[in-house]
């Protein structure tokens, strides 16, 4: 893949006409909608607009498709914030510090922070794989199993600083989480594990219906327990104040700059580099004590890495023919209707079609700020709903989420149930956020594992003598030490989880 | 248990107890093609890391001798209402397949609305049919998903289409 | 009396399970089906489910919606179908020898062999090893003596998915040339290309479509198929260089067991006029897939014919599940 301006600019030219505008613009809404529901990602929505594209000529059913791809994203970052119910994986930790935010009546400029730090790491973003796809491709395939074990095992050890001073209780929530992932097959060899003899069982637990049941059902029912009027009293104003953006400065760049990188790495997906992001603000931070009280820079860590990682994903499929998730497949099966190969040869077959891409990815992601920085406003109402209403609707839109992942009533139970053990875990005080990465990543971690011993003919060393996951190990145990350090030297009690969720 | 010490201990020691079982379940795994990771390596470890952990949390929580915050129960009232809140779900997901989607919904929301203020009774209603007729007209008719319809509203839509 | 009374009943119920059916069949499909592919995105079985979708939509009348269900190497995706309801909504990819082997060797894989009722089998591709360009292996020959010379299990193959085609295909290398290669299962091609292409593995065992995807990038060693395919004439075959190995993976559509035949009968013609659609065909030949156009009754045929060859070979290579 070669840069020049002219495809470029002849890109633009291609994808900037009145009506392909207006495609975006519906494509932007339509999925910003189909994102709100939970259980539904950009992947299911694009899938289920698809036919809609079909009716247009190629280059506007692509801006379409990438515009319902940013406006699915957004939406599920909008439920995250407003009503505490992440869309998918990626918005949870969104959700941590943007529900506070809505409870203190600032969930408009959580929400404008959502569009601006995505835009600013789209654009970011897509500069970067405008120019330096070529050298970043070749990026991608250093990481083997050995490295995708370490690096995950590395995101773990994130918890010891999201579990604040409760760390026995955040290595408990991992490890039940890590748990919770292994019931059905085993990822390598299929084997069934922890079925109990249920064959139901063996579809495993979807990590959906586990995260809408620990965020939303057990929010909404430690809410009807009190009694709330509402989640929010008031509404302040619905733009962020300059402090607040000046703040968020080095969060969207140091975010958009992690969330780039790894998502050059076919597999890793949006909800581990938003921890990842997350994490970091939250160290680099002088006031670290704020983040999951409604710290901004919680909200604009998360979203610029989610944006960044998703651009990041175009990488190896414009370089290799490698979709590296499946909203990537939905996409590149969307250039194959118009004729289009899979694999390297599609830039050196078809490069105007390509740079169309590219250009129509600039235009949605404008598109996302210019639609919904006016919708702020009217996210943010709902905000003041009272909670008799709101809180019924919110079941509705878990039901209603969690069921479309496989419509199986099955997962819906399984979501309740997480509802229920979410409830406990807010009363006995035990942190959410490590039990959620670690069903996200289990599988992965699981597998890369697996294959690295392969690698090595069952040697674990294989971890440590290879450059880059020795690095990530030595930085995991490093971590681990210092949390265990950091525990016994304050006598911290259990017992003290203020700063938790 | 009205402290969080006291839950601590007490679930430190259901958790210690948990890691067992899952170790013993770990066991039971029937292993399939030879391969370097064994399919009981994982569920092992994380038994193993769970009764450790278990064990200390009861521990630890048995020696602690500071400040001992209560645990928020919910008093009589906040305790019905989450327990009857959890019921109505739970029938909104049983009837689900019978009833189809459009209606057990519209049954839910309106019994949930109804049930957190009683007095509001045509809120509840009104929305609850709001809700079924969007559940019906927008994600089963116009994205097509295949969430259930029910037999009664089949029916009803096949006489009027009829 | 009695028994005429009875044979009515009988009669009356037979004809209208009969009449159930193709009732059922008259207004089929009347929404979208789901088509559940088993493997990561990228890899021969979501390619072929892309080049197929356009004119499967216009051949059913109905939108075709494509879903990922990942793991075990395809058994996840496999025991959700036997599960799902059999109402002709469902259907999923599925291959061979995957959907033999698996239950053979892992004693309990969620589903049976048999339970997955068959639609239609599209396709073939042969096993093909390759390494990269920049590797000093030139010819099969050299690589199956760096094998010799070094301990067993050093040389890495990876491959898509376990009890595959590429995972028995590796073994079946290893017995016939006397090594030990070191199987490793990826999610599915497209996972597996990357880790040659960073040199995490020495070869892959993969399929022919990649051939001709990554013509620029590898080495292709030697084709597990009766003759060389016209579309990659510069391969040589396994046969033609001494080893007697034909292997590689069938794919094609199944359903949950108890769908009716009434139903499958109408999804096969739709696969069927796919296939020979001139537009798909094209792309499939381009592709390096090898085009077949076997309906139920003929697939399920191959699925027995290949059971018994695969017991005599697994047997013989010691990995029956006792």
């Amino acid at each position: 893949m070669s840069f020049s301006f002219d495809h470029l600019i002849q890109g633009f030219a291609t994808a900037l006409s009145l009506q392909n505008i207006l495609w975006a613009l519906i494509g932007c809404f339509i999925g910003t909608l189909v994102g709100v529901l939970p259980g539904i990602g950009p992947a299911s929505g694009i899938a289920i607009l698809l036919p809609l594209t079909t009716v247009l000529p190629p280059t506007s059913a692509i801006i379409m498709m990438a515009a319902i791809y940013y406006g699915a994203m957004y939406g599920g970052s909008t439920t995250a914030i407003v009503v505490n119910i992440p869309g998918e994986a990626s918005s949870v930790p969104t959700a941590i510090d943007g529900y506070e935010m809505a409870k203190q009546g600032k969930a408009g400029p959580a929400l404008a922070i959502c569009a601006i730090s995505s835009f600013v790491a789209g654009t970011l973003g897509l500069i970067g794989l405008t120019f330096f796809a070529p050298l970043l491709a070749d990026v991608a395939v250093v990481f083997g199993p050995p490295e995708y074990f370490a690096l995950m095992f590395m995101a773990l050890t994130l918890i010891i600083s999201l579990s604040g001073r409760a760390l026995l209780k955040g290595v408990i929530s991992m490890a039940l989480g890590l748990l919770t992932a292994m019931i059905g097959q085993d990822p390598l060899t299929g084997a069934a594990r922890l079925t109990f003899g249920f064959p139901k069982l063996l579809a495993g637990v979807d990590f959906i219906s586990v995260i809408v049941g620990l965020f939303a059902i057990s929010e909404v029912m430690v809410n009807v327990e009190s009694r709330i009027t509402a989640i929010s009293q008031k509404i302040g104003s619905w733009m962020p104040s300059w402090a607040d953006i000046k703040q968020c400065i080095g969060p969207m760049l140091r975010s958009t700059g992690v969330g780039f990188f790894l998502g050059l790495l076919p597999g890793v997906t949006p909800s581990v580099t938003t921890f990842v992001a997350y994490d970091l603000e939250k160290r680099v931070s002088k006031t670290p004590e704020r983040f999951g009280h409604g710290a901004i820079e919680g909200v604009a860590a998360p979203e610029g890495a989610n944006n960044a990682t998703s651009t990041a994903g175009f990488v190896p499929l414009f370089s290799f023919g490698i979709p590296t998730a499946p909203s990537m497949a939905v996409l590149l099966g969307g250039l194959m209707m118009y004729g289009l190969q899979p694999g390297p040869m599609l830039f050196k077959t078809n490069p105007e079609f390509v740079w169309a891409v590219i250009a129509s990815m600039y235009i949605g992601n404008v598109m996302l700020i210019v639609l919904n920085l006016p919708l702020v406003g009217m996210w943010a109402r709902i905000c003041v709903i009272p909670f008799y209403i709101l809180g019924p609707l919110i079941v509705f839109f878990s039901v209603l989420g969690t069921y479309s992942i496989r419509f199986l009533a099955y997962d819906v139970w399984v979501m309740t149930l997480f509802g229920v053990i979410g409830y406990f875990m807010r009363k006995f005080a035990y942190p959410i956020a490590p039990m959620v990465l670690a069903t996200v990543i289990a599988q992965m971690m699981e597998m890369s594992l697996g294959q690295s011993m392969l690698m090595s003919q069952g040697s674990i060393f294989i971890l440590f003598t290879r450059p880059i996951s020795g690095a990530f190990m030595a930085l995991a145990i490093a971590s681990i030490i210092r949390g265990i350090w950091l525990q016994i030297r304050t006598h911290a009690p259990e017992v003290a989880v203020e700063e938790v969720d | 248990m009205k402290t969080i010490r006291q839950a601590d201990i007490v679930i430190g020691c259901f958790l210690a107890v948990l890691g067992l079982f899952i170790l013993y379940a770990a066991s039971n795994i029937r292993l399939g093609v030879e391969r370097a990771l064994s399919p009981r390596f994982f569920p092992s470890a994380m038994g193993i890391l769970i009764f450790v952990c278990g064990a200390g949390l009861a521990v630890k929580s048995w020696r602690f001798k500071g400040e001992d915050p209560k645990i928020h129960w919910p008093d009589r009232q906040g305790l019905i209402i989450v327990l009857v809140s959890l019921g109505l779900l739970a029938a909104y997901i049983l009837f689900m397949k019978t009833l189809g989607l459009p209606v057990s919904t519209f049954l839910y929301v309106t019994a949930s609305i109804w049930f957190l203020k009683p007095e509001k009774w045509i809120a509840a209603i009104v929305t609850g049919v709001l809700v079924g007729i969007i559940s019906y007209a927008v994600f089963i008719r116009l994205l097509d998903l295949s969430f259930p319809v029910g037999s009664l509203l089949e029916g009803l839509l096949e006489g009027l289409e009829g | 009396m009695k028994r005429t009374a009875v044979g009515i009943l009988v009669l009356f119920a037979a004809l209208a399970f009969v009449w159930a059916g193709a009732a059922n069949a008259a207004d089929f499909p009347k929404k979208r089906i789901t088509y559940n592919i088993c493997f990561n995105p990228g890899g021969e079985s979501d390619i072929t489910a892309r080049i197929q979708e356009q004119a499967l939509k216009k051949n059913l009348g109905v939108d075709v919606s494509i879903q990922y269900k990942i793991g075990g190497g395809g058994a996840l995706c496999w025991s959700e179908l036997v599960g799902s309801p059999p109402d002709g909504y469902t259907i999923a990819g599925h291959n061979l020898p995957h959907t033999i082997l698996q239950p053979m060797e892992m004693g309990d894989a969620g589903y049976k062999t048999l339970d997955l009722k068959q639609i239609y089998m599209f396709e073939s591709t042969p096993n093909v090893l390759m390494v990269r360009k920049d590797s000093p292996f030139n010819t099969l020959k050299d690589f199956v003596e760096y094998a010799k010379k070094n301990p067993p299990g050093v040389v890495t193959v990876g491959g898509s998915g376990s009890s595959s085609a590429n995972d028995l295909g590796t073994a079946m290398l290893s017995k016939a040339a006397g090594i030990k290669l070191s199987y490793v299962p990826f999610g599915g091609t497209g996972s597996a290309v990357p880790a040659l292409l960073g040199g995490h593995v020495t070869a892959l065992m993969s399929y022919s479509p990649m051939v001709i995807q990554y013509r620029d990038k590898f080495k292709f060693l030697a084709i597990a198929s009766e003759k060389r395919m016209d579309v990659i004439p510069d391969v040589p075959t396994f046969k033609e260089l001494g080893y007697d190995i034909v292997e590689g993976a069938y794919r094609g559509v199944a359903a949950p067991p108890g769908t009716p035949d009434a139903l499958v009968k109408i999804l096969a013609d739709a696969f069927d006029k796919t296939m020979k659609d001139p537009e798909v065909k094209k792309k499939m030949d381009q592709n390096g897939f090898k085009t077949e156009f076997m309906g139920p009754e003929e697939s399920l045929a191959l699925v027995k014919k290949k059971t018994a060859e695969y017991e005599a070979i697994m047997k013989e290579l010691g990995r029956m599940k006792k």
